[in-house]
């Protein structure tokens, strides 16, 4: 390298030419590059409550809603969002028992008055809750994949494979959904 | 973390070839100094009358004389009974046993009405040679060989096959338990001697062992190994001394009751270990104990020893030097420190080990740490000039590079690692310069150049959106990175973003120059983080932002430090 490249430095685009492409189509694929997404859908009781969990490499699980969430489904308008207080004090203190995977985690009223319960949906701790969604309650709405995500869960099981064994991977999900839709 | 390496570990020592015969190990340096032939002239009666002006400090009433025939009685080495006597200047131990124990024949006489040529009859054996002299009781002749090729050679042995390159030495000596005991046993049975005498004595000016030891083999090092002799010097000798037939002698303690010594056993790694006896415990224990039961249960005077002492291999060590300089990363493939996890690698090689595996040969050491001011990601690469660090080199056998062989080795890295790293300004440092590197992690700012993939087309509009930034700053709020967040506490930290450039490339591409505050999280800002660094730039755009590209263009940060000034 010489010394202006190293004050100055030049990119190949042709090297990013494919993932230009791919980001083109779809604006939300760059999150393809930090998670591995997964989707749990709760087929036992009679709802289709759907959520995605993104896996970061450090196994962390990153909880949302599933683009086939009736709230999104049917773009209804949230009244509140409430996180589960004993989980919400017990975070982050050690020694905790884990979340089973139909732990409640927190409660989403419409404007309807329609009650979702979001669960953890992997066995492990709640680290951190999206609290930013108390004061925009739209932003579940509006930006469901980013920004609207609900919470990270440090799974216990540290094999990704068996702590999302009852996950479906996004390609087995878009074929399900498809027939939902 | 990876294992420790020791240099011998992967190099080939070449041990010293022993020149010297099988009767020289006995034979005695003469570190003070003197020659063989001096001795033969050496006026007896000066030095007499020196050491007792030494004597008479301690021993008033000319009390000490039994205390010379009561050691001599039970065949203890002269320089053993020089101690006793209270003789602090160790030079006049440097004398031959000969010379020593005609000064002490000496002694004798002056005291009492003895013939003048009358010498103590245990002087003859005395005077055999090594193998065939009776063991002393009191250092199981290691005082009597403190300053013999047989003492010294496992440490001429261990420091030529290193070569180690040192001018100083300082010295850490560990005598066998035995040690205690016997020493105490002697005082004791010396104390009967004067009270069948119906007289007194108090030994507490008796030189402790150690004192004249440590002395005689470190003159006798600065002698064969051509150092000085320095306390404080950062390359210390190790040794710790051993006898087996006595090291269990401080177990008879547990049956005086007076003592109050009692030994616990403890689990230690599943095994049973006794505790309570070190050295401490053992001299206070002692302390306690009247002489009746002493004798009555311990041996006095003690048993005779029929092997000598012996060492374990002896330690030699430098402490920690460091270097420091700068290192630019050209690679997006290798980390900043070796990146191992589960015995797996996830980076073929790291700047740790391109510049630390060459600077190892280098300074001859077991092993390196390496500290950068910050660091970068795998994919992020370190340019401009250079992000500075510095290695602690541990247990050089070469401590010091000059400023040219230096400028050799940083040669020598950017010849061999050129695809990978560059380094430049490498430098000796001081332990009290590091400060800097870590103040630098924590403060300084920090230049960066990204590519950036932006979900709009990039228009001139939006390159003016960001470089209304140019001269203000953005103060941005950032929670704890999800992919740090299982090792880092959430948290949110408002960081400062002092200036932001942008310069269009093609359809959805720009890049940005921005310097920041340290320890902002950079991908973070660009990406969002789903919403954890607000504002982001997507957040400012109106619009979904990725880095696709990242390098580090300046650490602010003056290093390495010019020690001229």
């Amino acid at each position: 390298m010489n010394s202006e490249s190293l004050v100055n430095p030049k990119y190949d685009l042709s090297i990013y030419k494919n993932i230009s492409e791919k980001y083109e189509k779809n604006s939300l694929a760059y999150l393809e590059q930090y998670y591995t997404k997964n989707f749990l859908i709760d087929s036992n009781e009679n709802t289709t409550e759907e959520f995605y969990i993104y896996q970061a490499p450090n196994k962390l699980c990153v909880i949302g809603l599933a683009p086939t969430h009736p709230l999104l489904l049917q773009s209804q308008k949230v009244e509140s969002i409430k996180f589960d207080e004993k989980i919400f004090q017990l975070m982050n203190k050690k020694k905790q028992i884990p979340l089973s995977i139909k732990s409640e985690i927190c409660v989403i009223t419409t404007e309807e008055g329609k009650r979702y319960s979001i669960k953890a949906g992997v066995v492990g701790w709640v680290i951190d809750f999206n609290t930013r969604l108390e004061k925009h309650v739209d932003v579940l709405r509006q930006k469901p994949f980013t920004d609207g995500y609900i919470a990270i869960i440090k799974p216990k099981q540290d094999d990704s494979r068996k702590a999302l064994s009852h996950c479906i991977n996004e390609e087995k999900y878009n074929e399900i959904s498809k027939l939902i839709i | 973390m990876m294992k420790k390496r020791f240099w011998e570990n992967d190099h080939e020592l070449i041990p010293p070839i022993r020149i010297y015969k099988e009767t020289d190990r006995w034979k005695r340096i003469r570190c003070d100094g003197d020659d063989d032939d001096d001795e033969i002239n050496e006026d007896i009666e000066a030095l007499y009358s020196n050491v007792m002006q030494h004597v008479m400090k301690n021993y008033v009433n000319l009390t000490h004389q039994t205390i010379v025939d009561t050691m001599l009685d039970i065949k203890c080495c002269a320089r053993c009974i020089f101690r006793f006597l209270g003789v602090r200047d160790y030079k006049y131990y440097a004398k031959s046993e000969e010379v020593l124990l005609k000064v002490l024949n000496r002694i004798r006489i002056s005291s009492s009405t003895l013939q003048e040529e009358t010498q103590h009859p245990s002087t003859n054996i005395l005077l055999f040679k090594t193998p065939d002299k009776p063991i002393c009781l009191t250092c199981f002749d290691l005082l009597y060989q403190a300053d013999t090729m047989d003492c010294l050679w496992p440490i001429i042995e261990n420091f030529n096959s290193h070569n180690f390159q040192v001018n100083t030495f300082s010295l850490s000596i560990s005598l066998p338990s035995g040690v205690i005991i016997n020493n105490h046993s002697v005082k004791v049975y010396i104390r009967q001697k004067y009270r069948e005498r119906n007289l007194s004595v108090d030994l507490s000016n008796v030189v402790d062992l150690k004192d004249p030891f440590k002395h005689l083999l470190g003159w006798s090092i600065e002698k064969e190994l051509d150092l000085k002799y320095n306390y404080q010097s950062p390359f210390n000798i190790s040794i710790e001394y051993y006898h087996e037939n006595t090291q269990q002698n401080h177990l008879i303690l547990t049956d005086i009751p007076s003592a109050e010594f009692k030994l616990k056993k403890i689990r230690m790694k599943g095994k049973a270990v006794w505790t309570g006896d070190s050295r401490h415990n053992i001299i206070a224990a002692l302390e306690k104990v009247p002489d009746s039961d002493f004798i009555s249960i311990g041996n006095c005077p003690p048993l005779e020893v029929k092997e000598r002492w012996k060492n374990y291999p002896p330690k030699l060590e430098h402490s920690a030097v460091y270097v420091g300089g700068r290192y630019t990363k050209l690679s997006r493939e290798i980390s900043q420190s070796p990146w191992i996890i589960n015995d797996v690698r996830l980076a073929k090689t790291s700047v740790s080990e391109c510049i630390g595996d060459i600077l190892r040969e280098k300074f001859r050491c077991d092993d390196y740490n390496f500290a950068g001011a910050g660091r970068e990601d795998v994919n992020v690469r370190m340019l401009g000039n250079g992000r500075p660090f510095y290695f602690e080199i541990i247990n050089p056998r070469k401590p010091f590079l000059s400023q040219q062989e230096l400028d050799d080795a940083q040669k020598e890295i950017n010849e061999i690692q050129k695809d990978l790293i560059q380094i430049n300004h490498l430098t000796m440092v001081s332990e009290r310069d590091l400060a800097i590197i870590k103040e630098g992690e924590e403060t300084k700012r920090k230049t960066y150049s990204a590519l950036i993939w932006i979900s709009k087309i990039v228009t001139p509009e939006i390159i003016d959106k960001i470089n209304e930034y140019q001269n203000k700053e953005l103060t941005i709020k950032q929670q704890t990175p999800i992919r740090v967040l299982q090792r880092r506490a959430q948290m949110v930290r408002p960081k400062i973003i002092y200036s932001m450039k942008a310069e269009t490339l093609e359809n959805h591409f720009l890049t940005l120059q921005l310097q920041t505050e340290a320890g902002t999280y950079i991908k973070e800002f660009i990406h969002g983080d789903l919403g954890r660094t607000k504002p982001n730039l997507g957040d400012l755009l109106d619009c979904y932002a990725d880095i696709m590209a990242l390098d580090v263009l300046e650490v602010d940060l003056e290093w390495p430090p010019n020690n001229n000034n």
